[in-house]
């Protein structure tokens, strides 16, 4: 006979378990996101004929929404117009960690990715990323010109399968496999925040990145979140001469341009960098507005900075949105306005210069 | 409940001091701290970096991107003035021109003179020497390459080659030879607020991360302020006279020009000579004076006095020779001096040592010196084997055949400077 106590203890672990919050991977019901015949009460779910996968949407109608905190969604494009704050780490900010779609699709078009579907074309740059070479076509969300998915794969759609039904963001995501994959972007690595950075903390909730911390302009840092945006916008991450003049050894302080998967901690010009968000040179506290990446691929969030080797490591998104913002380039902050007014996002790891 | 009672006496006491509290605080000055780099010069939102491209473009005035470009482009394309290819540190050009090894400059040679340069094609801006700004002086330049582009200058190569070896730690093959001395990024407008060294321009070579001479001043030495102007004391008429609102030069220029460092000289062809500022050095510096002193106010013929190299010199450039200073001690030089071996340097001298038109005594004449050599009580030279130091040629003879920095007569040991 089994005793009552222990009998309660059961019951209580079971509604724990059950009440525990999914981690990230699709459930409810596949009516959500699929339909069968394309059809619903006579009427065509998607006018414009049946998409691949038997989905309802595509990737931008099924992630367009407001972001509450319940959603389990990641919403990435609010047609209603997102609040955003200074940094969009603020309490009353209800965009996630890549940002939002909506100011470059108002027209701002240096505030984000013009992505087919959410966004027009960038008169301006048209399919031709700065720092690399032009796309074969419009920018999409996965795919060959995408970011997200199989990049291999042409199709949007195709791109993605085997993701949504096989996540699992309570694991280090090693990049093996789609499913695998930071964010979905095959290859990357890192660990996913479970609320994608709504309303992130510093000590206890958010993304934490992968990076490599190079010696070397021609090493590519597979699987760092750089290495992703390398490869549209290579002459920013990597490269013979891209990054350090021929004079210059990689690592001395003088930068052709902005380095990305280097480890501050490896700064030899100046010590600026110890303090970076207000630290002194260890245990610093990790930034969620200008974040930095680290080779550890452990499930321990780093909540700190210069508490181990190779955990400084600066990144694209260190200073960019990957999705957009409503700011210049994509920018975390609004950089163009400072110093007479803006937000100096910068200062966090440039730390003399405010 | 807990009843703190006190006497009407004890209330009135605490409201008085409340009310003189409130009084201090609202006399406090009203005072917004910003960093470093927004204090400086560089980063002012009302006189900051502004290039035309960028400032169009709309970024804020002292925003990092009107010097630096984080990718060597914005949207995907250069902005002016577009070199074509990255720059070191991100600037939108290239830093410096070692291939530049002598003046004049250009604009091209150096990224700073694309605004310090009084015909600039990014932003003019206005900087005199240190002759007008701080000593009084008539208008001679109105721009720092313009002050390079004079008889003599701080050669830019010789202090890019010399910061390469000297200070590796943080200066390097890409670096602009301004940055031995000044940081850009904390650089203050020192000229627009010349007697106060808060406002100080300047960093010391081994400690580029930081201002010198703040709270590091002239008056930490035996130091008299030489006259600006009647006898308003520098800097710029409004100075302290023991030295207070002028940053410690001495340490700062010995940083680099010291008894130690070997520093060769494009523009001489030669090392330069090495200063020695200590006790055991040139009079002028640190050194106990011999004998007596004819000399011109402010000092005094107690003598005992530590000059700063600036009292002498020009920072960037001069229309004399050796940086020597056009106007010194509330005086313009009478003349240029353009060549070493020449008795003009006496236009120098004469701003605070007694020639015999001063001392009515000697020859009469100005820029002569026969009293303080053979007539003055405490002369050091008798007037007999006048060949020992005039040779066979005529009188007089050129000052720096006796005088310059770490000058020793052999003969009689007398420590010339």
């Amino acid at each position: 006979m089994i005793d009552r106590g222990l009998l309660w203890i059961l019951v209580v672990a079971w509604l724990v378990v059950l009440a525990t919050p999914c981690t990230a991977r699709v459930t409810g019901l596949c009516a959500n996101c699929h339909t069968m015949h394309n059809s619903q009460n006579n009427v065509a779910v998607n006018s414009a004929g049946p998409n691949n996968a038997l989905l309802n949407s595509n990737c931008a109608g099924c992630h367009q929404g407001q972001n509450t905190g319940t959603n389990t969604t990641p919403y990435v494009f609010d047609p209603t117009g997102p609040v955003y704050g200074s940094t969009g780490t603020e309490s009353q900010s209800n965009t996630l960690a890549g940002g939002n779609f909506y100011w470059v699709a108002q027209g701002y078009n240096a505030a984000g990715h013009n992505v087919a579907g959410i966004t027009s074309q960038d008169p301006r740059l048209g399919n031709t990323p700065p720092g690399g070479s032009a796309l074969s076509g419009r920018l999409t969300c996965a795919g060959t010109n995408g970011c997200h998915g199989d990049r291999s794969v042409g199709d949007s759609t195709k791109a993605m399968l085997g993701s949504h039904h096989y996540n699992d963001s309570s694991v280090w995501k090693d990049g093996s496999t789609t499913a695998n994959s930071y964010r979905f972007l095959k290859g990357i690595q890192g660990l996913e925040d479970t609320s994608y950075e709504y309303h992130p903390v510093s000590s206890s909730h958010h993304n934490k990145y992968y990076g490599v911390a190079r010696s070397s302009e021609t090493d590519t840092a597979t699987g760092t979140i750089s290495s992703l945006c390398a490869e549209c916008h290579g002459d920013f991450h990597d490269g013979n001469g891209n990054l350090v003049p021929a004079s210059e050894s990689f690592g001395a302080g003088v930068w052709v341009r902005h380095p990305t998967d280097f480890d501050m901690a490896s700064a030899q010009s100046s010590s600026e960098y110890q303090g970076y968000n207000g630290g002194t040179g260890t245990d610093n506290p990790y930034s969620i507005i200008s974040p930095v990446a680290t080779t550890d691929k452990t499930t321990t969030l780093n909540t700190t900075v210069y508490s181990q080797s190779g955990d400084a490591i600066v990144m694209c998104i260190s200073c960019h949105r990957a999705h957009g913002s409503p700011f210049d380039a994509s920018l975390r902050w609004d950089y163009k306005s400072w110093p007479a007014g803006g937000y100096n996002g910068c200062a966090v790891c440039h730390t003399t210069k405010d | 409940m807990v009843v703190i009672r006190s006497s009407p006496g004890q209330h009135k006491g605490v409201c008085f001091l409340a009310a003189l509290f409130f009084v201090v605080l609202l006399l406090l000055p009203c005072q917004l701290w910003a960093g470093e780099y927004l204090d400086s010069a560089h980063g002012s939102t009302l006189h900051g970096v502004k290039r035309p491209s960028i400032d169009s473009a709309g970024y804020a005035r002292g925003n990092c991107a009107h010097c630096h470009e984080q990718h060597a482009s914005i949207d995907g394309a250069e902005p002016e003035p577009s070199s074509g290819t990255p720059s070191p540190f991100a600037l939108f050009t290239t830093n410096f021109d070692s291939s530049k090894t002598l003046g004049p400059y250009s604009e091209s040679d150096n990224f700073c003179f694309y605004c310090h340069n009084a015909t600039a094609s990014i932003q003019v801006v206005t900087n005199y020497d240190y002759s007008q700004n701080f000593g009084c002086a008539g208008l001679q330049v109105s721009s720092i390459m313009d002050a390079f582009n004079q008889a003599s200058y701080h050669n830019l190569y010789d202090i890019w080659s010399f910061a390469r070896s000297s200070f590796s730690s943080w200066f390097t093959n890409g670096s602009n030879p301004c940055n031995a001395c000044h940081n850009p990024h904390l650089a203050r407008r020192n000229w627009a607020y010349p007697s106060d060294p808060l406002y100080s321009a300047i960093s010391k070579p081994t400690d580029h991360f930081n201002l010198w001479g703040t709270t590091s001043l002239m008056s930490a030495y035996s130091y008299e302020s030489p006259y600006c102007s009647g006898t308003s004391r520098e800097p710029t008429g409004s100075g302290a006279s023991n030295g207070g609102s002028t940053p410690d030069y001495v340490s700062f220029c010995t940083n680099c020009h010291n008894p130690s460092n070997t520093i060769y000289s494009t523009s001489l062809g030669r090392d330069l000579v090495k200063i020695d500022w200590s006790s055991q050095g040139d009079k002028h510096g640190a050194r106990n004076m011999d004998g007596g002193l004819d000399i011109e106010g402010p000092y005094g013929s107690s003598g005992g006095y530590v000059l700063s190299c600036l009292d002498c010199h020009e920072p960037h450039g001069s229309s004399n020779i050796l940086l020597i200073r056009r106007r010194v001690n509330g005086g313009d030089l009478h003349d240029s001096i353009t060549t070493y071996s020449t008795n003009y340097w006496g236009y120098l001298c004469t701003r605070c040592h007694l020639d015999d038109y001063d001392a009515n005594a000697g020859t009469k004449e100005p820029y002569r010196w026969r009293y303080v050599h053979h007539e003055a009580p405490d002369h050091p030279y008798t007037a007999m084997r006048c060949g020992q130091c005039h040779g066979g040629g005529s009188m007089p003879i050129p000052c720096t055949n006796c005088h310059y920095h770490g000058a020793v007569d052999s003969r009689t040991g007398l420590i010339n400077f």
